[in-house]
């Protein structure tokens, strides 16, 4: 009679947990290492070839046919060119203008309407907040918009690039979730020491707010900023243009950028010149963002979940 | 109770507003294309060249501009009156230039408002968002005094309903008071009349707008190449690929256009025997696009050819990066302006060889780049405003013209000999006064004289075997409606073909499409329209 005897098991050597989970395989992280480094690769080229092409040298730029990876060394005739007082330099100032003054009004006007929608005594609150929701789903349409523009006489007017866009319904609701979710103790406090509700607002519930305070004006920055259209359709005077649609005139429509556009006496390579238009028009906007980042985790989550 | 839908209901209310806008342009006109396209043929103004300036070569209709060595020592006087009444004038245009200085920067538009005894005010939108601009500015009814006309849908309801009636003024002789506008052949008229009534004046460019494809010659010299050994597809081919090599194509653009000339069917609407018709049926075309894909494959054809903007090309041909480039025949000249620092450049045009022997055919653009029409509210200023449109259309060789185009002796150009040679501040003169009132274009390159020679020489021979639209002047609804559409998905097809992403055998399914979806329709309206033009005749 035979035996059989159990072969014993092969005991698995088991890779050692991280953070309670199966590390990756050495095959997978590279696999995942390449994928990923592709996708990177597919969203910086682009921005290193608008970098480098704006500040390659003009024989480079002309030979390689416009656009230029790796610029050979270093000219700056296209920056000095297009910041030398010309169109561009007066639409960036412009741009500048309509940003920090529609962001301040909108901020202000936001903040206004969002905290009176959380005060208890407001009479039809719910009615009032119902409107602001249903705002945001309707929109009134381009033309009813320019209709009103030009009833308030406000077309051909820095104010038009402003005013209509100065409040935005989901802004406000962001912010009324976070203005409501700050502890009504404090606020009750304050009133019962007899702080008005502008004291209130000011001294208490703004400062209080600035990570959601942070992350709209954002909002509202690259929203201004970026506007282009409604220069577009409102202004007659070309000498108002901000810098988004004097960008789309000589980038995206394509035309030639003359001496007189630029005041500069030498006019650099044509793709030099679009190019390093494109990277003034993007980068004051993210250069924000490294300033804001510390709020942005803790004012757009606030707003998000409590309603 | 009927149950109505939400997304009836909000359809419903889509299309009330769009019948609301719609009935506001409505004119109450005619509903009879036929005896429409009588009345307007009555009206056309009669053609009075401009006898006091002789071209050095001469125009034909549908063969030649005219054409000048060098601008006349003596420009004559085109008038002697102040045009304006001293009220502002306003104006509203698209630019394909850079944004020209303010006017109190402006020392040019300063000067031409003396000279017309007006202020201009302009206000330009770049050309690409133009139709958004004008639209909107319809929909607020704030029209200037006068504007260029934008595309839009039911465009004859809106001229109709809100431009002003200048039959009275420029119908038959009655335009002779206006010899600048009268000068303007009448083919250009054709656009500009409206159920029996002129409601616009024409942008005319004729001839100098050909289609055609202009060369590097000097590379072609540098490879020992002569450009008349194009003479066939397979010539074409060769050489081609001879020129494609390194950091060098032989094309910037899939030369699509210019095959079709090659296999005779440039225009997609075809005119035999008194019947409107079509070829994109046509076995032709699939030989036009097979040839094109030929070319593709072989990689004569710069890569990113597809999307590549219009000066991002034209860099390249002044950089040698390509040899041929399909443009207009107009850029000629401007190719010369824009790289007069390359050594030794020699631009021409392609000849229209046949696809295997003789000539192919060309064809005649259309004679406008756009019409300008002035609003209905301006009243009795309209002989003012036609005035100054008169006197912005003086014909090359005057003294007028020479102003409108070149602007300031000693401070936009400078002569040399007679020929205005523009300067560093030339761009002062870009304030789009040309989109409100042009004269008829010539042949015509400062210092160029054997270029002006060669040009209008290339125009006598690619237009001996040419052909015209034939639904040019004619009346269609739906082609007013959804041509722009239904060419817009055939040309999507078409480019899938010549870069490979789909076989030729797709472009007939295609066109049939085109023709299902109203191109059938289009025919039988043109028919419709061009029958009744016959009859006026």
């Amino acid at each position: 009679m035979s035996t059989i005897t159990p072969t014993p098991a092969r005991r698995r050597r088991r890779r050692p947990l991280v953070g309670g989970q199966l590390p990756p395989s050495p095959a997978a992280t590279v696999v995942k290492a390449i994928v990923f480094s592709v996708a990177c690769a597919l969203v910086v080229l682009p921005f290193v070839g608008i970098l480098s092409t704006s500040m390659a040298p003009p024989e480079q730029v002309s030979r390689a046919g416009g656009l230029v990876l790796f610029p050979e060394s270093l000219d700056f005739s296209a920056y000095q060119a297009i910041l030398s007082g010309g169109i561009v330099t007066r639409a960036l100032g412009i741009s500048v203008i309509v940003t920090v003054c529609g962001t301040l009004l909108s901020l202000t006007v936001s903040s206004l309407l969002a905290y009176t929608l959380t005060r208890p005594a407001l009479p039809f609150r719910r009615g009032l907040t119902m409107l602001v929701v249903i705002s945001l789903f309707f929109s009134p349409g381009l033309l009813p918009t320019y209709l009103a523009v030009q009833s308030y006489g406000l077309l051909n007017s820095l104010a038009s690039l402003i005013v209509p866009t100065a409040l935005s319904a989901f802004n406000v609701i962001v912010l009324r979730a976070f203005f409501g979710s700050l502890p009504s103790d404090i606020l009750d406090a304050a009133e019962i020491d007899g702080a008005s509700e502008i004291r209130i607002l000011t001294s208490i519930v703004v400062p209080l707010s600035k990570a959601a305070l942070a992350v709209i004006g954002l909002f509202y920055a690259v929203g201004y900023w970026n506007a282009f259209f409604s220069a577009l359709l409102y202004l007659n005077d070309s000498t108002m243009w901000p810098l988004q649609l004097v960008l789309r005139t000589y980038v995206v429509d394509d035309n030639a950028i003359t001496g007189y556009d630029l005041a500069a006496e030498a006019i650099p390579a044509q793709p030099s010149l679009q190019m390093a238009i494109l990277v003034v028009s993007v980068v004051p906007i993210l250069l924000v963002y490294p300033w804001l980042q510390k709020h942005f985790a803790k004012g757009a989550l606030t707003g998000a979940i409590k309603g | 109770m009927i149950p109505i839908s939400r997304r009836a209901l909000f359809g419903g209310m889509a299309g009330a507003g769009a019948a609301v806008v719609l009935g506001s342009c409505s004119s109450g006109g005619s509903n009879d294309p036929a005896a429409d396209q009588e009345a307007n043929s009555a009206v056309l103004p009669t053609y009075v060249p401009y006898a006091d300036v002789e071209p050095d070569l001469p125009a034909e209709l549908g063969r030649t501009s005219g054409a000048f060595f060098a601008y006349p020592e003596s420009p004559v006087a085109f008038s002697s009156e102040t045009p304006g009444d001293g009220e502002p004038v306003t104006f509203m245009g698209p630019t394909s230039f850079g944004l020209p200085p303010a006017l109190e920067d402006n020392p040019f538009w300063q000067e031409m408002n003396e000279r017309i005894g007006s202020d201009l005010q302009i206000s330009l939108t770049p050309a690409g968002e133009y139709d958004a601009k004008f639209s909107t500015t319809i929909a607020g009814d704030s029209l200037p005094d006068a504007f260029y006309v934008g595309s839009m849908p039911s465009r004859p309801r809106f001229m109709m309903s809100k431009t002003a009636d200048l039959t009275e003024f420029l119908a038959g002789d009655a335009i002779k008071d206006y010899p600048g506008l009268a000068s303007i052949p009448t083919d250009s008229w054709q656009e500009c009349v409206f159920e029996g009534t002129i409601r616009a004046i024409p942008l005319n460019r004729g001839l100098v707008s050909l289609p055609s494809v202009l060369m590097r010659n000097d590379l072609l010299a540098d490879e020992g190449i002569d450009r008349r050994e194009i003479t066939s597809f397979e010539t074409l081919r060769e050489i081609s690929a001879e020129l494609t090599g390194g950091n060098r194509w032989a094309w910037s653009d899939a030369p699509i256009g210019h095959l079709r000339r090659m296999c005779d069917i440039p225009i997609r609407w075809t005119l035999e025997d008194g019947t409107i018709g079509t070829n994109l049926l046509d076995e032709r075309q699939l030989e036009a696009l097979e040839a094109t894909r030929k070319l593709v494959d072989d990689g004569s054809v710069n890569p990113d050819a597809a999307g590549t903007p219009a000066s991002t090309r034209k860099q390249w041909f002044g950089g040698g990066q390509i040899v041929f480039m399909s443009d207009s025949f107009i850029a000629w000249f401007s190719l010369y302006v824009a790289n007069a620092r390359v050594d030794g450049i020699d631009i021409q045009a392609m000849s229209i060889p046949g696809m295997t022997e003789g000539a192919g055919t060309q064809d005649l653009p259309r004679p406008n780049a756009g019409f300008t029409a002035f609003s209905a509210d301006v009243g009795d200023r309209l002989p003012t405003l036609l005035r100054i449109a008169d006197w912005l259309a003086a014909p090359f060789g005057t003294e007028e013209y020479l102003f409108n185009k070149y602007g300031i002796a000693g401070r936009n150009y400078e002569l040399d000999g007679s020929d205005p040679v523009p300067g560093d501040l030339a761009t002062e003169v870009n304030i789009g006064s040309l989109y409100f009132s042009d004269t008829a274009r010539v042949i015509y390159s400062p210092g160029r004289p054997d270029t002006v020679q060669d040009a209008w020489d290339h125009q006598s021979a690619v237009t001996e075997k040419s052909v015209v639209d034939p639904t040019y002047g004619l009346l269609s609804e739906t082609a007013s409606r959804q041509l722009n559409s239904l060419a817009g998905a055939l040309a999507s097809v078409q480019d899938d073909i010549i870069y490979g992403r789909r076989p030729v055998s797709d472009w007939e399914p295609a066109a049939q499409e085109f023709l299902d979806g109203g191109g059938s329709t289009m025919i039988e309206e043109y028919q419709e329209s061009y029958d009744a033009q016959q009859a006026g005749q």
